[in-house]
């Protein structure tokens, strides 16, 4: 399992050469791809070189949805509090050792050992598509949401980048811009601090029944795509062939995006660097499970509401009754 | 026919989560911390997310029980003649169910397998902000200018 990072570098340079060429999808494309349901993504990272063929072309594939930033930007206020996040520079947009505004991919470096055997995995990261995503419910403008297809996106015409949807992602995935956005036309001192983003699965491919561009462009075939069922039994099958474990599954309450190791995603979190735009490898309870069972409080509410009226309504009109 | 005020206890009770229900309203966009309001002294909870809108259903529970207790009260209340709800009062109203409403359809759409198309998302969020700004400017303008909820009123 342990490969030199030589290896890699040089399987890389070959590979990046190759991979326009010898994309070969490893979905079946008429597996509902563009009918609504909803799609998972599978990655068998045993299976990744750390080529980075996915994140190029997820840059190109996205290049036009990438943010613009014009002019000065705004003075925020409070200054202390609300930092300018600028990646739009000539050399910060090249950044492709974790997420920014514009890479919404990148390839996490996991090297130690388990089980008595040395391990050196690269994995690629973004947006896992929560199936019950909290950046969606949570975020206070609707620009955050869900298709039918289980694709999670941020409407970059509506977002005031306020990061809320980054704070409340387990895995801190939405990057800012500042500077761009709707936030401009309205309070931009006051209100707002640019556009979110994030991988948004392609979406616009996937409406026609294409494949996402990492998944197309990836010459070792670790991604597949495909109604959520059969990928979640494709990863148990996988995972129990060999002996392996499985990430996305049950995180976060579910996701579309699930990761099969060789090695535990414990021990694998433990070897990866971590930070912003790094996500971790860490177990995820259902972020929203908390505000969803306090529904039972607002269904029980109006039957409180109901239940008090009747009574004192009782009590009233016997009192009259008595008075009369 | 009979006058009289609600019960001062229930009285005090939709004041408090009438303004509490709106300031984890407005804390649901992200304000607290950039404006050094979770920095205060008790509202630190005001800063995290998760903490804010499990209150916010929570005050929002109250005014749905409360607001159907008045509500069906004055349902019964016209029945036997013994009330009238004032203008004031029906535009209050009118953007608490308003906003009652729409929070009941947000909250359902954070359920687990819920999930709303785009722009009916977005109206829900636009109609639940809006109609609860109204519900508050219509409060306090009530409350500067002391228009009352209802002009006769039952015990109810």
């Amino acid at each position: 399992m342990s490969v030199p990072v030589s290896r890699r570098a040089f399987i890389k340079a070959g590979l990046l050469t190759a991979s326009a060429a010898a994309s070969a999808p490893t979905i079946v494309r008429g597996a509902g791809a563009s009918s609504g349901s909803e799609l998972a993504t599978l990655m068998d990272i045993r299976n990744c070189i750390g080529c980075e063929a996915c994140v190029e072309a997820c840059r190109e594939s996205n290049a036009d949805k990438f943010p613009e930033p014009e002019g000065e930007f705004p003075r925020m206020v409070p200054v202390e509090r609300v930092k300018i996040e600028d990646w739009s520079s000539d050399e910060k947009r090249e950044v492709t050792d974790r997420l920014t505004p514009y890479n919404w991919l990148y390839i996490q470096y996991a090297e130690g050992e388990y089980g008595g055997e040395s391990f050196d995995l690269t994995i690629p990261r973004r947006c896992m598509h929560c199936r019950n995503a909290p950046c969606v419910n949570l975020c206070p403008f609707g620009a955050a949401h869900t298709q039918k297809n289980g694709i999670v996106r941020i409407d970059a015409d509506t977002c005031l980048g306020g990061s809320k949807c980054r704070k409340v992602c387990p895995w801190h995935i939405p990057q800012r811009q500042s500077g761009v956005g709707i936030h401009l036309d309205l309070l931009p001192q006051y209100a707002g601090n640019g556009v979110m983003y994030k991988c948004d699965r392609c979406y616009q491919l996937v409406a026609q029944g294409e494949l996402p561009a990492c998944i197309e462009a990836c010459p070792e075939e670790v991604q597949e795509i495909g109604p959520r069922r059969e990928i979640l039994e494709k990863a148990k099958t996988l995972a129990a062939e060999i002996d392996g474990f499985i990430y996305g599954a049950d995180e976060n309450g579910g996701t579309n995006t699930i990761y099969v190791s060789p090695v535990p995603f414990e021990v694998l979190n433990q070897a990866l660097a971590k930070g912003p735009g790094e996500p971790h490898f860490k177990s995820v309870a259902d972020t929203m499970a908390a505000p969803n069972r306090l529904m039972a409080a607002l269904a029980l509410a109006p039957v409180a509401g109901v239940i008090g009226a009747a009574t004192r309504f009782k009590r009233t009109a016997e009192n009259l009754t008595t008075k009369e | 026919m009979t006058t009289q005020q609600p019960s001062p206890l229930l009285a005090w009770l939709y004041r408090l989560a009438a303004v509490l229900v709106l300031f984890t309203g407005f804390c649901n966009m992200p304000i607290a911390k950039r404006y050094y309001i979770s920095d205060l002294p008790g509202l630190g909870w005001s800063g995290d997310f998760f903490l804010n809108v499990q209150v916010h259903y929570l005050l929002g529970a109250l005014l749905l029980a409360l607001a159907v207790y008045f509500g069906l009260g004055r349902r019964l209340a016209r029945s036997n003649n013994l009330g009238s709800m004032s203008f004031s009062g029906k535009l209050r109203a009118l953007f608490l169910i308003l906003a009652l409403l729409t929070g009941i359809a947000m909250a359902v759409k954070n359920l687990p397998g819920v999930n709303f198309r785009h722009p009916y998302l977005m109206a829900m969020n636009l109609a639940h902000m809006f109609s609860a700004v109204l519900f508050m400017l219509t409060s306090l303008i009530a409350l500067v200018t002391r228009r009352p909820w209802i002009k006769r009123v039952s015990r109810l």
